[in-house]
């Protein structure tokens, strides 16, 4: 068999798309996900705060209250020692 | 001030990137042009191989780096699956940028064709998280004048 030298004009290992249109619709994508994301997470808690009871509010209170940092206080006497009312003592 | 700078990387990355990227595929076309009466075939590892004198191996090998833009929009893609658009030019590139860098070699040696043409890739560094991401793409095959 002989060799008969023929150029590839075809590229077939590249997809044939602009990288910016590439890019803008992968940024698009991932901001309408995320934007559906958040609605979805807003709806939900919306239909969770309804229906859950005061018991399991409390619940839920007593647990985010144990992640906030403890704040040292000074018995009945604290607001007079806190620099940011000092104002009302005036 | 974060946003700035990855804005001027994704910039830059975009049209330096861009245009290296057109002249080097400007001179894979001319060099494979040029080579294009030497046959190259990945026959040979289980046949017989065509008559010749002498028969010799010849490897060909480039690292081939991706710029921001790219590590961008493959980072984007990755959220999201699909086909990697952004590294298909660059593992194209890399890919016949070897095979010509192997062919150059062996026609320089006088061979009249190449058999057993084969490719091998490998990362460096890409698995490590940080630092340089880059591959490694390979091309052997055996002269035969």
């Amino acid at each position: 068999m002989k060799y008969v030298p023929k150029q590839i004009t075809q590229e077939v290992n590249t997809t044939p798309v602009h990288p910016l249109v590439n890019l803008a619709y992968l940024a698009g994508t991932v901001a309408l996900v995320g934007v559906a994301i958040y609605f979805l997470l807003g709806i939900a808690a919306d239909q969770i705060a309804r229906r859950i009871g005061p018991e399991t509010e409390e619940k839920i209170g007593a647990v985010l209250v144990q992640t906030f940092p403890v704040q040292e206080t000074e018995g009945a006497n604290e607001n007079a020692t806190d620099s940011r009312l000092e104002y009302l003592h005036e | 001030m974060e946003l700035l700078v990855l804005l001027s990387m994704t910039g830059l990355g975009y049209f330096v990137g861009r245009h290296l990227e057109q002249k080097h595929y400007a001179s894979i076309k001319e060099r494979e042009k040029k080579t294009l009466h030497i046959p190259m075939m990945n026959f040979g590892a289980k046949q017989d191989l065509p008559h010749a004198h002498e028969a010799q191996m010849f490897v060909g090998s480039v690292v081939v780096a991706n710029d921001y833009f790219k590590t961008l929009s493959a980072a984007l893609r990755n959220l999201v699956g699909g086909r990697v658009v952004a590294y298909e030019s660059l593992v194209d590139r890399g890919r016949r940028e070897a095979l010509l860098r192997m062919k150059a070699e062996a026609m320089e040696w006088g061979a009249s064709q190449i058999v057993n043409v084969r490719f091998e890739t490998s990362n460096i560094g890409g698995q490590t998280g940080g630092g340089l991401a880059a591959v490694e793409i390979m091309a052997y095959g055996t002269a035969i004048r």
